[in-house]
């Protein structure tokens, strides 16, 4: 195959072990090794047959399906770059992206494809968009390679792609009120893979459940871990991932071995999914990250389901893991204050930075600033954002600052304490509020808009957006509701709409968030 | 015509719990209910839960969706459908 670093064990395994499974839908179609290499080669001939070149950014805007991989893998083959969208988010939201990141071509299907194909002729942007009839399965990729009518050559691929150039752009919520992308160069992932292959000896037997979706990085471990490891992956589409009762039933009886979500997927499988009744079967290590994971939830799943490993890992998008904190059996649930982060992954320096400039001391908070392999190279197209994201030392060491709030205690351990600015985590996914502000404001009816959050009595993060009126006509929370499904993720939306004549101002001028986010807008 | 009475009920805790403040009017019998993000993953848990409840009904795994649970209509021919009375 290529000489993208990250599909040797790809090929390794379709050459050794061709049958054995790499990929199983929902439905129960299984893909091998052999077959999904195969894929990729022919889908990779077929990018660079319509002018994908190195370095290319290819959006892959397909549900969860063997397709969205065997694209992801035909993208990387060409020396392209792989930018995963949300097929269940607005059109206008995945166009921008696009556009953003100046995609050569969008591989997309369904009906939400179609809508983004209309979306995308309507900004005049100059791109491929290549609409595969059907998704699941491999089908429709095989549909489209034969369209397509490129002749296969098995050629082979070019040069071994350099450890730095990029694999692929993970846009997250940006501050300054439009999604921002993060590039993700080979080399970190590489790192990122050696670092899980280590701790957590993955091996063919194993099953992992892929949960988070793509465009979520939690997926680089679901995809490449796997992968390296001739592992199987059981790939949890949109009709499945938010159903705790499928998914619980789905961990015995599919016989998964590993799982890494958010703790909000988790929490959610405790509250709606009988966990606690249920066999966890195979079951041997169960990862989560992306938020904080509250210990009462914490205690009950680590008693219903005793038997597997449980780890908390750090790291935000632009850095992936970079400390880990194994659940010892002994943990004492009462006793401690929160879940630590744990200590630095291998090959990792963390730094707490007081907030004078020097080395934070134990128990003392300050921001959490990275030196990691894994990395990324910066934000695609902002080199003001990537300046102030990423700072060299006096040894060239590249530092990112996280933003990130953590002490280190006397045993050296790290403890996380939440955020220096405005950006907020609600069920693992990260919100730039700005980012909600900037998509309410073009509301007609609306004048000003500010967003708070408060945590409430289940200990979900509640958004809530103040509003004041353009002029006397007050739009209902639903008609706001659906404006914002039409601009946003659902994951974005505020859960509360508060209308307000004006908004309460500090003696400095500025809006007084604090006075706004203690409020109850219910009441 | 009124609404029926189990249309009534979820209208009420949908309002109640996911839209404060909100006119009941602004709720239809038609008003998609999870496409809008009025309902999201989470909240879709809970008015199943509360389903379950009120009526002493039993939703399976493949039935927390769309299909079955969008507009305060779908949600009444589904309870009624498990032999719920509204």
């Amino acid at each position: 195959m290529s000489g993208n670093a990250l599909l040797v064990a790809l090929a390794e395994h379709a050459r050794s072990s061709p049958d054995a499974v790499f990929l199983v839908e929902m439905d129960g179609r299984t893909t091998t090794y052999g077959a999904l290499a195969s894929l990729a080669t022919r889908i990779a001939e077929t990018l660079r047959e319509f002018g994908v070149r190195p370095g290319d950014r290819v959006g892959v805007h397909l549900r969860k399906s063997v397709d969205a991989v065997a694209a992801i893998c035909g993208i990387l083959h060409a020396e392209g770059i792989y930018v995963p969208l949300d097929a269940a988010a607005p059109a206008a939201r995945s166009a921008s992206i696009l556009v953003d990141c100046g995609a050569r071509a969008v591989l997309t299907g369904g009906p939400s494809g179609e809508v983004l194909r209309q979306e995308l002729a309507a900004l005049d942007a100059a791109m491929q968009v290549h609409l595969l009839t059907g998704v699941g399965g491999g089908a429709g990729i095989q549909e489209w390679l034969v369209q397509s009518g490129v002749p296969v050559t098995g050629t082979q691929g070019g040069h071994p792609t350099s450890p730095d150039s990029a694999a692929c752009i993970l846009y997250t919520s940006g501050s300054t009120g439009g999604p921002k992308g993060v590039v993700i160069p080979v080399r970190a992932v590489e790192s990122f893979v050696q670092w899980a292959i280590a701790s957590f000896a993955p091996n063919p037997c194993d099953r992992v459940a892929s949960h988070a979706p793509f465009h979520f990085d939690l997926s680089i471990f679901d995809l490449f871990v796997p992968m390296r490891a001739g592992a199987s992956v059981l790939l949890l589409d949109d009709s499945v991932v938010a159903n705790p009762r499928l998914l619980v039933e789905c961990i015995a009886s599919r016989g998964i071995t590993i799982w890494y979500s958010t703790p909000t997927t988790l929490r959610m499988l405790l509250d709606h999914g009988r966990l606690e009744e249920t066999p966890s079967g195979a079951l041997r290590l169960v990862l989560f990250a992306g938020e904080v994971f509250p210990l009462p939830q914490l205690r009950r799943l680590t008693r219903a389901w005793p038997a597997p490993r449980y780890c908390n890992l750090y790291g935000p998008t632009e850095t992936n893991v970079v400390t880990w904190f194994e659940v010892p059996p002994d943990f004492d649930f009462d006793r401690e204050p929160s879940l630590p982060i744990g200590e630095p992954c291998a090959g990792v320096i963390v730094m707490v930075e007081a907030d004078c400039g020097g080395m934070a001391g134990a128990g003392e908070v300050g921001e959490l600033l990275i030196c990691s392999p894994t990395t990324m190279t910066g934000y695609w197209n902002r080199p003001d954002l990537t300046a102030r994201a990423l700072q060299k030392d006096s040894q060239e060491r590249l530092w990112y600052k996280t933003g990130d709030l953590a002490s280190r205690d006397e045993r050296g351990v790290l403890h996380f304490h939440g955020r220096r600015d405005r950006m907020i985590k609600r069920r693992g996914y990260r919100i730039e509020l700005a980012e909600i502000e900037a998509a309410l404001s073009h509301h007609p009816q609306l004048g000003a808009v500010v967003t708070s959050t408060r945590v409430d009595s289940r200990g979900q993060t509640v958004i809530v957006a103040h509003v004041t009126l353009r002029g006397a006509e007050r739009p209902s929370v639903v008609d706001l509701k659906k404006y914002c499904s039409a601009h946003l993720p659902l994951w974005m939306i505020p859960d509360q709409f508060e209308v307000l004549h004006s908004f309460p101002m500090t003696s400095t001028g500025k809006v007084d968030l604090q006075s706004l986010g203690t409020r109850d807008p219910g009441s | 015509m009124s609404d029926s009475a189990i249309v009534e009920a979820a209208r009420q805790f949908i309002l109640d719990r996911f839209l404060p403040g909100e006119a009941a009017g602004a709720l239809t019998p038609t008003t998609p209910l999870i496409s809008t993000g009025i309902l999201d993953s989470l909240s879709v848990l809970e008015l199943v839960t509360f389903l379950e409840n009120r009526y002493s009904i039993e939703f399976a795994a493949h039935e927390v969706d769309r299909a079955h649970l969008d507009t305060l209509v779908a949600i009444e021919s589904t309870v009624r459908q498990k032999g719920g009375r509204g």
